[in-house]
């Protein structure tokens, strides 16, 4: 067969690049901190949006935080995520101890009432979607408590 | 003081809240792009540079599409210009559009914004509306900010009962509107019961996702003195970029300027809309007063959000602002008179485009659905992509 038949009309590959690349923010919970106005970031930025120095320095978050927004996703759409088999999700907005408010999955949910506003949380981590190389990608989660 | 831009012609595809899988993007392009010269009254070799919208190269699996649709409409080697700015898209286009006549640089420019998924099933291209990589990735998607969008009725204390009665008479309302109006995707289709919409998901508040193509042609007020259709001018316009990652709507200080850093902020505000109408009142000399119709992203509670955003009503008065019938095409404010992304359908790269042409239109009096009142002067269109991540507006005169 010749090389030209087997070509793929549209190839797309996804990288594991971005994933490793990211691994400090996605698995260790690692944002930024500006040394001068001492203003926490998370994801990481590269320049403080408030005294616009470039001279921000890594900063792991303790993980821990409150929940500042919940709600319960039964929506079979997400099965075309690669999430189908965690219905439902609790997807929140997170106040971290430190600061930034941040989007989390609430999991390992045993009573349903007590994923509310105001309930404290710390950070796991945990297996994400599976990536269209076959891959898994692991990333941070909540449970309670 | 910059000169006003007109918008000389208009031409929006039928049904964009349902596919074309007969048509290739440069079919619904052409299409588009020819019948808005055509309602301009000039020749395609009067256009000397042109602005496009879509949702980017990974939707439509083609790129350089500036050179691509210029060709496809056969001005090369005209200059173009692209964006992708999700929901907010072709609204960008057209405040390029205005910038580029407005430059002098061009006298004539086409502006089109389109959408085409269907070539590439992507099974979930919500994921170019947020952050893919710390929204995405994590399994948020679109879908949850719509649920996030609660937060907005347990800010204002909304009562069950105000909320219900405002989703079903908005979701009613749109379909009201699209009946009449031969653009929309529900034309002609029976307006559902109350009880029917209640048990729709978000009671009947869904946009419907599609294929289209809008575009208009712009020229300055000195350019085009003798028009064919009655003239309708840009009289402000607002953009605001802030951030892709939704829960930095929580953060006002990283996002804003000095002056609006102290806003509280969460899911229940669209500041940044807010700030791109303020930007737009400013520059045309008005106030919400002075609007008598309005285009807004409908779509879960981002319709009421948006009317708020506009100075329309106050926060947390737009549910009783739509069941009050303040939003009817008679109304105090008539609000998406074509049925809005829920009935008259979403064709994403290009949506915001049908909100100013069906502006337009009313203004000039040639309403294709129910015609508003000959006295309202001043519409406005506003839109959020990305989550507000990119809000824009932009207000239309007769005078």
């Amino acid at each position: 067969m010749s090389k030209y038949t087997e070509q793929q009309a549209n190839p797309v590959i996804e990288s594991s690049l971005r994933m490793w690349r990211e691994q400090g923010p996605l698995l260790r919970l690692e944002g930024t901190v500006c040394p001068g106005c001492k203003k926490k970031f998370f994801p990481p930025r590269y320049v403080c949006p408030i005294c616009h120095t470039q001279e921000v320095l890594i900063f792991r978050f303790s993980g821990t935080g409150t929940i500042a927004n919940v709600v319960s996703n039964q929506i079979p759409q997400i099965s075309l995520l690669g999430f189908g088999e965690h219905i439902p999700r609790y997807i929140a907005t997170i106040e971290l101890d430190e600061g930034p408010v941040i989007l989390g999955e609430i999991v390992d949910v045993d009573n349903a009432d007590l994923v509310v506003k105001g309930a404290r949380v710390s950070s796991v981590f945990r297996k994400g979607a599976r990536s269209v190389n076959g891959s898994w990608t692991y990333i941070y989660k909540f449970i309670l408590g | 003081m910059k000169e006003r831009v007109v918008v000389l012609g208009s031409h929006a595809l039928p049904k964009p809240g349902n596919n074309k899988i007969d048509k290739s993007f440069k079919q619904l392009v052409v299409e588009a792009c020819y019948g808005a010269i055509e309602d301009a009254g000039i020749s395609p070799l009067d256009i000397e540079a042109a602005s496009f919208s879509y949702f980017g190269e990974g939707e439509i699996g083609h790129g350089g599409i500036g050179p691509t649709l210029v060709d496809a409409l056969g001005l090369a080697p005209i200059p173009s210009y692209t964006n992708s700015a999700n929901c907010a898209s072709a609204h960008i286009a057209f405040l390029n559009g205005c910038d580029m006549v407005q430059s002098k640089r061009y006298k004539y420019v086409l502006v089109c914004g389109f959408d085409k998924h269907t070539d590439l099933i992507s099974l979930e291209n919500y994921m170019i509306s947020s952050d893919s990589m710390y929204d995405y990735s994590l399994g948020m998607s679109h879908i949850d900010y719509l649920l996030l969008s609660a937060e907005y009725f347990k800010q204002y204390n909304i009562s069950p009962a105000v909320q219900q009665a405002a989703m079903v008479r908005f979701a009613q309302l749109m379909r009201e509107n699209a009946y009449c109006h031969p653009i929309a995707s529900m034309y002609g289709q029976p307006v559902p019961t109350s009880t029917q919409i209640e048990n729709m998901f978000f009671s009947g508040n869904v946009l419907s996702a599609g294929e289209g193509a809008s575009a208009v042609v712009l020229a300055l007020e000195s350019i085009a003195e003798d028009t064919k259709n009655p003239k309708v001018y840009v009289t402000g316009t607002g953009h605001v970029s802030t951030s892709q990652y939704a829960a930095h709507r929580y953060h006002p200080e990283l996002l804003y300027s000095d002056q609006v850093r102290n806003y509280s902020s969460n899911f229940a505000e669209a500041i940044p809309l807010e700030l791109a109408c303020k930007k737009a009142y400013e520059e045309a000399g008005l106030t919400s007063d002075d609007i008598g119709i309005l285009g807004v992203y409908d779509q879960a509670v981002n319709h009421f959000l948006s009317i708020e955003a506009s100075g329309i009503c106050q926060k947390g008065q737009a549910p009783q602002f739509i069941i009050d019938g303040k939003g009817d095409l008679d109304g105090v404010c008539a609000i998406n008179t074509d049925g809005g992304n829920i009935a008259r359908g979403h064709a994403g790269g290009g949506a915001s485009m049908y909100q100013i042409i069906e502006i337009s239109r009313q203004l000039q009096g040639r309403a294709e659905g129910k015609q508003i009142n000959s006295s309202v002067q001043y519409g406005m269109s506003t839109v959020p992509g990305g989550f507000y991540s990119t809000a824009a507006s932009v207000i239309l005169s007769k005078v």
